[in-house]
């Protein structure tokens, strides 16, 4: 439930700026319960380099395309044809195209376990430097 | 795409005989242990074999696992695997290239820099950090995902894990209040506490940075000064911390707050706040039933397990608009934000002061309560299993192709 949606009585003026007064006045106290990362790379962004990320939507080979047609009037027929052209070729398909999706997921494990590894060294580096 | 309904006994036939459960580690109660556990025992009801394998555990929990590296020693060949990821570990290092099906399940890992104020965190702050970054190694040998919450559906959105699903955390939230009905001798430990007729507010939780245990002292202290009323706040949860723990006793002194912790009770009837440590189950349903409002003012949650809890006790629940709070409370309860504390101090003393207004949010919060019946969860699980178990047989068929 929203605050705005219940019916509560408001609390005055004065009371609610005696409140964020003595809110405020503990603003060094609160401080202390601030939490940031010093680290550069945030844990919530999207780590690793976008690229990586970008990569993953190509992993899968097995994933079937959209399939379409440019042209206006025989455009539905096309698409029938090329339906039923998947449809047969689709056990040799999947042959070949399980493996390319399996040689995929090593590929880019192994990107990313160097990209993963740079990372924890450049953190490394950092705490080094800093003491 | 539309799937066909199989029965059990088709996906028994197929082969998919066992559903195992992987957690990085197992404890006696925390939500994922709790949850592999419920796990288990839906699986088996439904006829398939399963195990939990961890790859460390508490002492106490070690007969319910096995250790993750026996997991290669079972047949596996059309095995499917649930992976509770919660923290980093070595279990998706190990999986890669010869994963089974692997349906994983995310509950949130609370982000590092809430464990950045001490050396002696060190290790939560190296295991959280390396978590977030396995989520795009985990990505490449998952099958079928089911987040706790949209909110950590979203947290895995950059590395678009597949066939994503939400499934509410799992544990039998009823149990904890039926098994109180009937007040057991161990569940009088708190009873003193509540004989003087104070409102009480309870927060359920580990002592941790992330839930801001800091923030409910400065509101109390905001209440009783602003207000002239005497409020006492429960915290039942493992002082988990030494350092957050000090840091905590330090900000109480400045504020003037007096803390209690169990063995002090006899001492000090008057309190501001007490600090229960772990509790038992009975412990914890009796502190639930003798408070009046549950507040919670986490940074980050998953899911937050107390606030089904709270409401199953029909407790009043205000909670801090953030992470997937908003999502688990729904519509029984209310949200403040609490950075504006006169919000959060108006919605308390209305609840204290206007019978007919915690009614209305006891009421609310028993409604909400049932939508996370046994009956229901078992209910979604299922679902998201045969859905799961359709897309394995896919998946084997299409492996034994090539």
């Amino acid at each position: 439930m929203d605050l705005n949606t219940l019916n509560i009585p408001k609390l005055s003026e004065e009371k609610i700026k005696e409140i964020e007064r003595l809110y405020a006045s503990w603003g060094d106290l609160r401080e202390k319960f601030t939490f940031v990362d010093p680290n550069t790379i945030d844990d919530t962004s999207s780590f690793p380099a976008s690229y990586v990320t970008e990569m993953a939507a190509y992993i899968d080979a097995i994933k079937p395309l959209p399939i379409t047609s440019h042209r206006k009037l025989i455009g539905p027929v096309i698409i029938f044809c090329k339906k039923i052209v998947v449809k047969l070729f689709a056990p040799i398909l999947r042959l070949c195209l399980g493996r390319q999706l399996y040689l995929n997921n090593y590929v880019w494990s192994l990107a990313l376990a160097v990209v993963i590894l740079e990372s924890r060294v450049k953190e490394l580096e950092g705490k080094k430097k800093n003491g | 795409m539309k799937v066909r309904k199989r029965t059990d006994e088709e996906y028994l036939m197929k082969n998919i005989s066992r559903i195992d459960i992987a957690v990085p580690f197992l404890a006696l109660k925390d939500a994922v242990s709790e949850e592999a556990r419920c796990f288990q025992d839906l699986l088996k009801k439904r006829g398939f074999e399963s195990e939990i394998f961890a790859e460390d555990c508490e002492e106490a929990a070690k007969g319910q696992r096995r250790p993750f590296h026996e997991y290669y020693k079972i047949d596996r060949s059309k095995a499917i695997l649930i992976y509770e990821y919660s923290t980093g570990c070595y279990i998706p290092l190990n999986l890669l290239g010869r994963s089974p099906f692997l349906i994983t399940r995310y509950q949130n890992i609370t982000p590092s820099r809430y464990f950045t104020t001490s050396p002696e965190l060190q290790v939560y702050y190296d295991t959280t950090k390396m978590g977030r970054k396995q989520k795009f190694i985990i990505r490449t040998i998952t099958n079928v995902t089911w987040g706790s919450t949209a909110y950590t559906l979203n947290d895995l959105k950059d590395a678009q894990f597949p066939d994503a699903h939400i499934l509410p955390v799992f544990r039998d939230y009823q149990k904890l209040f039926i098994n109180s009905v009937t007040p057991t001798e161990e569940g009088q430990r708190f009873t003193e506490v509540f004989k003087n007729g104070v409102k009480k507010i309870i927060f359920v939780g580990r002592i941790v940075p992330n839930k801001a245990i800091h923030d409910f002292f400065f509101l109390l202290k905001l209440y009783k000064s602003c207000f002239n009323e005497k409020v006492q706040l429960l915290l039942a949860g493992s002082l988990a911390f030494p350092s957050y723990n000090r840091d905590l006793f330090d900000l109480a002194s400045k504020l003037n707050l007096s803390i209690v912790q169990p063995h002090e009770l006899d001492k000090k009837k008057e309190f501001d706040i007490l600090l229960t440590g772990s509790v038992s189950d009975a412990e914890l349903a009796s502190l639930y039933r003798g408070a009046d409002a549950f507040l919670c003012l986490s940074e980050h949650e998953g899911f937050c397990v107390p606030v089904i809890e709270a409401m199953t006790f029909g407790l009043p629940v205000i909670a801090h608009r953030e992470s997937a709070v908003p999502e688990t409370v729904g519509g029984g309860g209310v949200l403040v934000d609490k950075s504006n504390p006169a919000s959060v101090l108006a919605v308390l003393h209305a609840l204290f002061n206007d019978k007919n207004f915690a009614e209305k949010l006891k009421e609310k919060a028993k409604k909400r309560a049932e939508e996370f019946s046994w009956l229901n969860l078992e209910k979604k699980f299922y679902s998201c299993l045969d859905l799961a178990l359709d897309a394995a047989i896919e998946n084997y068929r299409a492996r034994s192709l090539m």
